[in-house]
Order: C-alpha cells, then structure tokens, then sequence
C-alpha cells in the first residue's frame, strides 16, 4: 500500500449561508447569519421557531426529471454533489467510475416519512405515496449520488447524529489510504425542518430560545445567556482523492487529510464528555503525526448548548494544554446553524476555506462571553491575513461518537 | 374497457413519462417503453386516486401496456359491481 494519502479536489457546499463554495465563503468572511423565523407551514409551531434555511431552486442545479420523486434530503445531497465534481477541475477529470461514495445523514428522509404518517395517521383513507420507502431510506441521498455520477465503489451511509457527516469523510480517508479506491464523494445532508421532527427537538429542551428583536442572532456559541441550539438543513460533499492519482490528473488540489480521529465517550446518550473530545482530538493529531503547536485554527463543534461549549473548552485545554489559549477557535453554527448529520462536512469544507484563503471564520452574537469559555473564539468579526498550515474541524455528537478531522497545507 | 378510457389512459401515460402517444399501443413492453417498475407503481397510484379506482393486489409483473390496460379495466368493473 505504501503511503497513500488523500487530497480535497472538490467542494461543494449547500448551506444557509451560500450555495458553492464561493458564496459559502463570502458569507464565513462577512459573518452572515442564514438563521431565521421558520415560515408557519414549516414550523406549524407554537412557540414559533428558528432554523437555518436554504434558500434554493433546484432548478438550478439539478435536471428537472431528476427532481420529482426525492426527498429533500436527497436534493440536497445531489445538489452539492453536483456542485464539488464541478469543482474538481484539473487536466484530466477525477475517476469517478471508480469511486466510492461516503455520506452522512443523521435523521435521513424524515419528511417523506412525516407526509406518509400524516396520511395514515391524520387523515381517512390511509393512502400512504408508493415512494415513500425508498424516498425516506438514509442511504437514498448517498445511492442518487452514485447513480448521478456512475459511481461503482463502495457507496455507504454513515448514522452518527451530528458527527455522521465527519464520519464519512474520515472513513473515505481510510478507504482510500488503505486501497479500497482511489476517489471518494464524501460528505453529508440533512433536512429535518419538519414539525413533527422540530417538535421533538423541541422536547429535548435544547433548541435556542428566538431573539424576538433579532431573531438571526439567536446562536450564541460560548456566550453568556445562550439558550440552545438552532436547528439547520444542507449538505456538502467534497471530492477525495489519492494524492498521486490527484497530480497525475493535473487535479487542482485544495489541502491534505491526513488526520482522522474516531473516538466514542461510551458515558451518556446526549451528555458530552471533555475526556473523550480531548481524546479524539489526540487522535486525530497523533494519525497526521503532528504536535499541539501545529494546529493553527480549530472549528469547534459550539452547537451553542449550555453544556455543550463549556465541555468543549475543557477538552480542547485537556488536549492542547497551554498551548488551548493561543489557538483561534470559531462555531460557524453561528451562522448557519446546526446542519446535524451535514454538519460535520459543511465545517469541515469552512475549514479548508480558512486554510486556502487565509481568514479565520468568526463565531458571530459574541457579545459577552461566558466566564467559563475562556479561549480565543474568533468573536463577531473575520480575522483576515492569516497564514495557516493546520487546521482541526470538531464533531462531538450524541451518542457519543466523536470525529476529529485535520485539514493540511500541501506539502511544499 | 371502453375505447376513450383507454385513450384517457394513454394520454395520462404519455404526459407522465413523456413517451409519444403513438407509440402507446396494448403490446408496448416497459421495456421498450423505458418505463421501470417502480415508476409505474407511482402512476398506477395517480391512476388510482384519478379515477377512484382501487387496483388489485395482483403480484404479477405488468409486462406490456395491455397489462397495465387489463389491471385497470378489472379496478373499473370492480368499482362498478360495487355502485350496483
């Protein structure tokens, strides 16, 4: 096998903040906010709700026999699958034919699935769609992705809550390091802006409180009187290669992956644990063999929980001891919200923006921090002329599954 | 089945999977058709609730556009037995 390593070739990115890298990119800089009051027939709420919206024609981006028949999810995933192999310029095209495909989806096609329950449950005559099965399975988004785009590899559906969609692309790391193929559409999609699936959120008691004068602002990762997360829906899918295959393509090559760490707390369902995210995060630092020192920004997991950021400090000082205080450390979520099983991807690809452009995307309604967040977390503002080599992308989910990725300039 | 049911069948069909109408005749196969199963099961269920019709249980496989025309004309005498 020798030493195979994977390169990012491609991005594409679907999320409330933009759609293709570009426009994500402008509104990581900027430090738009895509979090909104949900449309009543989105919501049917009361209280009544924010989320991370996509503003989208699919239209656009999809050929219109493709489109009838999917789910949301689906859509989504197709749409920035589309969008990365379009990105994957180079002399020659990535080998497609050939590649796997590596998707994670927390809660998969839960609208068709909600419509099918609504039918049977709500209405007389229980006429439940034909479709609805093979629109709501979690492995159609990652299965359109390989029709689309004829690819033969392994084709696989990653299930980790919010860290499904790290997962996948450190799995397509390890499949295309150890020989299993040589390119790789990875990444992940969500849509679960439905009320049945709001609503349960909404049970769990974890969901942000809407700022009634500004409800954009209502995600306040790792500050005082933060009240919870904000539900989002996208995708985002990069294309992975080996890197030599990469150059002998003429591929334009964004960065290196080479640090994946896999680690599960095995203490509590929705309970983070400070150990097993510092854990992780060695992990991941061990597997690219670098140092502490090295890391130049991390995108933090801050889904804005009380809880949550507060834990997260903890491991990320347990892992980077002194070094914890000079590190900058943003949560995009702030900004487009939290995208769940895509989640993972969406950050990971803002991280690969912040290497190659050399801006450090801000964690946004930063106005008084929580004494107990005590790092340098990038606040309200970009941080522009930054020269990085390292960067960490964090995924802590429920369940306990954590997932750490490391993003690499190339090697000179 | 009576001849405009057919020809409404066949408009329905032709408007669905885009197919010209002339091509729409009883020993059409899928196959040739380029209509897969499972789209046909989503047409079939439209068919249903379009004429309030209630089609069999049957498992056999719909080979050729007779097939589908046959499946539909028991639902329709079905759904007339049961007015008288």
């Amino acid at each position: 096998m020798g030493n195979r390593r994977v390169c990012v070739t491609g991005m594409g990115a679907v999320t409330p903040i933009g759609v293709g890298v570009n426009d994500f990119a402008v509104g990581l800089k900027t430090g738009v906010s895509g979090i909104r009051m949900l449309p009543d027939d989105r919501s049917a709420l009361a209280p009544p709700r924010v989320a991370g919206v996509v503003d989208i024609d699919f239209r656009k981006y999809l050929q219109a026999s493709r489109i009838p028949g999917l789910d949301r999810v689906s859509l989504l995933a197709l749409t920035a699958a589309n969008l990365a192999t379009q990105d994957a310029v180079g002399a020659q095209p990535p080998n497609l034919a050939a590649a796997g495909v590596y998707i994670g989806t927390g809660i998969g096609g839960v609208g068709a699935l909600e419509t099918a329950y609504e039918e049977f449950f709500v209405r007389a005559g229980a006429r439940i769609k034909p479709l609805t099965v093979v629109q709501a399975m979690n492995n159609a988004p990652a299965a359109h992705i390989a029709m689309e785009h004829g690819c033969h590899g392994p084709v696989l559906t990653y299930s980790t809550a919010c860290s499904s969609s790290a997962m996948a692309i450190g799995e397509a790391c390890r499949a295309i390091r150890h020989g299993y193929t040589g390119c790789a559409l990875a990444g992940g999609t969500e849509a679960m802006l439905v009320p049945g699936t709001i609503r349960a959120w909404e049970a769990l008691r974890t969901l942000a409180i809407p700022d009634a004068s500004n409800p954009s602002t209502s995600c306040r990762p790792f500050s005082k009187g933060r009240t919870g997360l904000v539900l989002a829906e996208g995708a985002a899918v990069l294309v992975l290669e080996e890197f030599e295959q990469a150059r002998a393509r003429g591929a334009r090559i964004y960065a290196m992956i080479d640090g994946y760490g896999c680690r599960t707390d095995a203490t509590h369902l929705t309970k983070p644990d400070a150990n097993g995210q510092a854990a992780t995060m060695l992990a991941a630092l061990t597997d690219a063999g670098l140092q502490v020192a090295d890391i130049g920004y991390i995108n933090a997991h801050g889904t804005a929980t009380l809880a949550g950021d507060i834990v997260e400090t903890q491991a990320i000082k347990l892992a980077f001891g002194e070094v914890a205080k000079t590190i900058p450390v943003s949560s995009t979520k702030s900004m487009h919200g939290h995208v769940m099983g895509a989640t993972g991807a969406i950050e990971f690809i803002a991280s690969v923006i912040a290497l190659t452009r050399g801006f450090l995307p801000p964690t946004v309604n930063l106005v008084e921090p929580d004494p107990e967040c005590d790092l340098d977390y990038v606040p309200n503002r970009a941080r522009d002329g930054v020269e990085l080599r390292h960067v960490m992308s964090n995924s802590f989910a429920f369940g306990g599954s954590n997932a750490v990725l490391i993003a690499s300039r190339l090697p000179p | 089945m009576l001849e405009e049911q057919q020809y409404e069948i066949c408009v329905a069909i032709s408007e669905h999977f885009d197919v010209p109408i002339e091509k729409l005749v009883p020993e059409a196969t899928m196959e040739s058709l380029k209509i897969d199963s499972l789209s046909m099961i989503e047409f079939l269920f439209e068919m249903e609730d379009k004429l309030g019709i209630n089609l069999s249980e049957s498992r056999e496989p719909l080979k050729t556009l007779g097939d589908v025309f046959s499946e539909i004309d028991k639902a329709l005498q079905a759904k007339t037995a049961n007015a008288k």
